[in-house]
């Protein structure tokens, strides 16, 4: 097989998960996503192997691993914000708070995953044999 | 980073795909590299150097 075939069978699975995740929020069966993701992903796993062409290489590694980090980054600060505003805003709705507390926390597992991640790599070797 | 990766690969008569697939990466590196807008890792700038049977500084120099 080759990657633009791969391709076209990806954003085909691709739809058809995003179509499954809209019935199932409208048949409020919640089982079906996580079927859906399980097969979507094994059915992935298996077309990979079979793309005998390069799918991904070290630039993209590269890019991947700076895109990662800003996003990171910039997810953290409108989380920090959006909190900031819901926690101002909480006299008015106690609502908020819950929220503001749960994106204060989501930061912070955020942060923790990657301080942890982080300090793995630059301790470990970093061999990258499989990829090549 | 500047390079001569394309003097040399057309030299040989060699395609972009087809050094990408010698050494591995997508056509779109190889773009990148003779474009200069990508500074390969030592290990693909070694492998390059090897398929086209050239001498790492030669192929390779600081601008």
């Amino acid at each position: 097989m080759n990657l633009k075939t791969y391709n076209k069978i990806r954003l085909g699975i691709v739809f058809v998960t995003a179509f499954m995740f809209s019935q199932s929020i409208i048949l409020h069966n919640f089982f079906i996503p996580i079927m859906v993701l399980g097969l979507s992903f094994l059915v992935l796993f298996y077309l990979r192997k079979q793309v005998v062409e390069v799918i991904s290489d070290e630039r993209d590694y590269q890019i991947g691993g700076k895109s990662a980090l800003l996003a990171i980054q910039l997810t953290s600060w409108i989380a920090v914000i959006i909190m900031f505003v819901l926690y101002a805003l909480s006299d008015k709705n106690p609502f908020y708070q819950p929220i503001a507390m749960t994106l204060a926390f989501s930061v912070c597992v955020l942060m923790f995953v990657y301080s942890i991640i982080f300090k793995y790599y630059s301790k470990h070797s970093f061999k990258d044999e499989k990829r090549n | 980073m500047k390079n001569e990766i394309k003097k040399f690969r057309t030299k040989i008569g060699l395609t972009q795909e087809g050094l990408a697939d010698k050494v591995g990466v997508r056509r779109e590196t190889i773009v990148f590299l003779e474009q200069g807008k990508y500074n390969p890792s030592l290990k693909l700038a070694l492998n390059i150097a090897k398929e086209l049977k050239t001498p790492i500084n030669e192929l390779f120099f600081l601008s």
